[in-house]
């Protein structure tokens, strides 16, 4: 039988013991010395004590100390938390690392899912190991403290509290990836081997891999149709885990029309797509799920796009002749476009925005407004005197204006940057020397203005030309293009913002300077509001990888279907509850044999 | 002696005065007394007839026989002696204890029957003793000695250890008339008893053992830890005053007083034990009369 304290070492829980001890001794040996008593005769007494009590009285009292000494070290090794058994080897470290990634997820035959085997291995391994075994539990998932060793009561509770986590990216621990010199440590991984990882030769592998059949969605947009801007379908890729070919059921739904479904053979470790007309559907959010027979995986069966709510948007170019943007506006299929001259500005109306070239009206207009260039008028920011050649520095690229923008090889030949933008004007391009170049209002009607016009930059020969101006357009009439994320842990660029997904309802945040973060666990569409201002986010897995449960890199390792530690030794045995016991019946003993007094 | 004073109160001693020591054989004394002797002479106790032989004194013939048989018969009357009384009180350092003490209870036993038979014309010694004759009261009668008596008691004071052996021999090794011995004692003798009592046995004493303890001594209440250190002798005796000991000393106790109260028994004598805090009226006036002491 090993023992094994868990609390200390054996040195100072030896030194703990002798301390205590010496304290016992010398309590006995400084007790006060027994009351003399001058009694009229010792006679009686000297012949009761021949016949009672003359050979017990001198064990007697090192029956007391012997009591008192066990009591105490019984407490002090209490202390120790010592216990033996439940392993064949002795105590030591055990880092154990549980692959939580989205593959493991995936259900097994026997209704549990590869997650749940890992964890169950774990706390096998655990229970089965050396009374005073260390452990660190770690994950693939980084959501454990993974720092310290703990003993065997937290480990299990470390163990319990693991959830797999969907999205992200998995990564092995750098805890397990150096082992220490003396070989004392040991290292388990529990995985399916789904995910990519580089595991060192030290470490142990226990796989919780079974073969799974699974369909999932690998890709869901929504665009319009090339020949006809106003028609929208969607787009559903679908891939194939299985070693058979599968018949999934594909269905979309979304508001202002009834869900769509669709049949489709997906090959055999394959893909396959379904094209779905989707421009009778209101706008706003659509969902794709897919279903299979004995569909292992939950995660990836569902998808999120979303359609615009406004396809057709009546735009006003007013310039005195500028054909690059005339095209390039004309380009974007939601655009019905009518070119003014600015002497014709006010002659019509009923227009969802304007683009003014170079002009500017003396009041605000009637609707949104991208202005290239623009004269000085009073409910614009005043412009610098012109300039030469000034060099974007620097732009805001999280702003929805600038999103998949890059300003970094546009070349400006003159420009009148704006100062005195005011509160309200948000600057979004700046040049070297600070001042603004490209400015934005949020209050409405909503402009956007830049210092330069497109004749005297190269900026509408930019690839990002068209991303601007659709940007543009859609922030103009309030229609800001979602943002297409991942599930997990989102940030976006508001303070105090309020989060509503569509399916898991008010989703609680954490602010930051500057931004809020807030996960999402599952596919979702997620909106995000503040002050002023919204955001859709489209929370996606869209994951081949997560899909093919069944590129496993452990195939061959050990099946984890419940080691229990009976097989892995002898089950430990805990030993301070019963020194507490023993130290309370010796307790009671010795009041009884040496403090109850009945007569006197 | 003003506790012997107080105790005996004008009442108590008019009580006393209706009593009498008695013994259950004839005594021997020498002067006239009020006691039953073997010596036959003027008494009023009728003892025998004999034969009428010249120079008898004829106020004793039976002249209702001599008319009837024709012979001359003289009636024999017992003669009444006096008793002497030895009263030994013990004056050891044991007897020191108790509340009351043990010596005072003691004295006043002696007292009060060195009173009774002062009062009676008989002749009363009292000898304290320890490890020896400690102090000799000689020989006194009449009810005169009472206050020199108790003068004697009042000066003796409790010291040395107890042997009953030595104080008897060095007194009863001159010659004494037979009489009443009254030992009052706790006797806590190591040298024992019996021995003592066979040795004065042959002496033909009336005998009346008075063992005098303290209630500490019958109940004692101890600590849990104790050194008993004997009075006596300066041994000290460490113990655990358990219960079980505690039961265990008033069994042994009671064996030591039983052990005395056989010997007496054995010899005839009469015995009793006395609590140093029990009424003493009870002890004189119930007690010593149950045990045929007093009359």
């Amino acid at each position: 039988m090993n023992l094994v304290l868990s609390a200390m070492s054996a040195g100072v829980a030896a030194a703990l013991l002798a301390a205590v001890a010496l304290v016992v001794l010398g309590i006995y040996l400084l007790r006060p010395p027994p009351q003399r008593i001058r009694v009229a005769s010792s006679l009686v007494w000297e012949r009761v004590l021949a016949s009672t009590q003359g050979a017990r009285q001198r064990w007697r009292w090192w029956l007391s100390l012997l009591l008192a000494l066990l009591i105490a070290l019984a407490l002090a090794l209490a202390l120790t938390d010592p216990g033996t058994g439940g392993g064949k080897d002795s105590a030591r470290e055990v880092v154990l690392v549980v692959d939580d990634s989205a593959t493991m997820t995936a259900w097994c035959t026997d209704g549990r899912t590869r997650f749940e085997h890992a964890v169950s291995l774990a706390k096998d391994r655990v229970r089965g190991s050396a009374w005073g075994t260390r452990f660190v539990v770690a994950d693939t998932m980084r959501t454990t403290g993974a720092g310290h060793f703990v003993d065997r009561d937290r480990a299990l509770r470390a163990l319990d509290a693991l959830a797999p986590v969907i999205g992200g990216h998995p990564r092995f621990p750098a805890l397990a990836l150096l082992p220490p010199s003396d070989g004392s440590r040991e290292f388990v991984f529990i995985s399916d081997g789904v995910a990519p990882f580089t595991i060192p030769e030290h470490v142990e592998k226990l796989s919780v891999f079974e073969q799974a059949a699974n369909v999932g969605i690998t890709s869901f947009s929504v665009r319009a149709q090339p020949t006809d801007a106003t028609r929208y379908e969607a787009f559903v890729g679908l891939g194939n885990a299985a070693t058979a070919s599968v018949a999934a059921t594909v269905t979309i739904s979304g508001a202002g029309h009834d869900a769509v479904v669709r049949e489709v053979q997906v090959p055999a470790r394959g893909f396959a797509s379904v094209v779905v007309p989707v421009g009778d559907f209101g706008g706003g959010a659509l969902r794709a799920s897919v279903e299979a027979p004995g569909d292992a995986l939950d995660v990836d069966n569902t998808a999120f796009a979303f359609l615009p709510f406004n396809r057709h948007l009546r735009v006003a170019l007013v310039t005195a002749g500028n054909a690059p943007l005339e095209r390039a506006l004309a380009l974007d299929p939601r655009v019905r476009l009518t070119v003014l001259r600015p002497g014709d500005y006010g002659s019509r109306s009923g227009f969802d925005a304007y683009v003014f070239d170079r002009f500017a009206p003396r009041l605000p207009p009637p609707a949104p407004a991208l202005l290239f260039a623009p004269p000085h008028e009073k409910w614009l920011p005043d412009a610098a005197r012109v300039v030469d050649a000034p060099v974007v520095d620097a732009w805001r690229t999280g702003e929805p204006l600038l999103e998949n923008v890059s300003l970094a090889d546009v070349q400006i030949e003159h420009a009148a940057p704006f100062v005195r933008t005011g509160a309200s004007v948000n600057v979004l391009a700046r040049a070297r020397d600070g001042r603004a170049l490209v400015v934005a209002s949020d209050r409405a009607p909503r402009w956007v203005a830049a210092a330069f016009s497109t004749s005297d930059s190269n900026f509408a020969s930019q690839a990002s030309f068209p991303v601007f101006l659709a940007n543009a357009m859609g922030w103009l009439t309030a229609e800001v293009p979602p943002r297409n994320e991942s599930v997990g842990l989102l940030e976006v660029p508001f303070e105090h913002a309020r989060v509503e997904a569509l399916n898991a309802g008010t989703i609680r945040t954490h602010d930051v300077p500057g931004a809020t973060l807030f996960p999402v666990s599952a596919p979702d569409f997620v909106t995000v509001e503040t002050t002023g201002s919204r955001l859709r986010v489209l929370v996606n897995v869209l994951d081949p990888a997560t899909t093919d449960v069944n590129a496993t890199s452990m195939p061959g390792a050990v099946r984890a279907t419940g080691t229990s530690a009976a097989e892995t030794g002898v089950s430990p045995t805990r030993w301070w509850e019963g020194l507490l016991v023993l130290a309370f019946v010796l307790l009671v003993a010795e009041w009884l044999a040496y403090h109850r007094r009945v007569t006197v | 002696m003003s506790q012997a004073r107080s105790l005996f109160n004008e009442d108590f001693l008019r009580r006393l005065e209706h009593l009498n020591i008695v013994t259950r054989r004839p005594v021997a004394g020498h002067l006239r007394g009020s006691h039953r002797s073997r010596r036959q002479g003027t008494g009023m106790v009728f003892a025998d007839y004999r034969p009428y032989t010249p120079g008898d004194d004829t106020r004793n013939l039976d002249w209702g026989t001599y008319i009837r048989l024709d012979r001359l018969i003289l009636r024999l009357f017992e003669e009444e002696a006096d008793l002497p009384v030895y009263v030994f009180v013990d004056a050891s350092a044991s007897m020191n204890h108790g509340m009351p003490s043990k010596f005072d209870f003691a004295r006043q036993i002696g007292a009060a029957l060195g009173y009774l038979a002062l009062l009676n014309y008989d002749r009363v010694s009292i000898v304290a003793w320890s490890q020896g004759i400690a102090a000799e009261l000689p020989v006194r009668r009449g009810r005169s000695q009472v206050w020199p008596m108790f003068k004697f008691l009042e000066g003796v004071a409790p010291a040395g250890g107890t042997d009953l052996g030595i104080a008897l021999r060095s007194y009863f090794g001159a010659r004494r008339t037979r009489g009443l011995v009254v030992l009052i004692s706790d006797f806590l003798d190591r040298g024992g008893f019996t021995e003592s009592a066979q040795w004065l046995s042959q002496f033909r004493h009336e005998v009346a053992a008075i063992q005098v303890l303290s209630p500490e001594e019958m109940a004692p209440e101890l600590p849990d830890q104790v050194v008993l250190v004997d009075d006596e002798t300066g041994a000290a005796v460490t113990l655990e005053a358990t219960p079980e000991l505690l039961e265990a000393y008033r069994g042994a106790l009671s064996e030591h007083c039983s052990g005395i109260e056989n010997t007496c028994r054995r010899f005839g004598w009469s015995y009793l034990t006395a609590r140093s805090d029990a009424p003493f009226e009870d002890l004189m006036l119930t007690a010593l009369r149950r045990e045929g002491v007093l009359r």
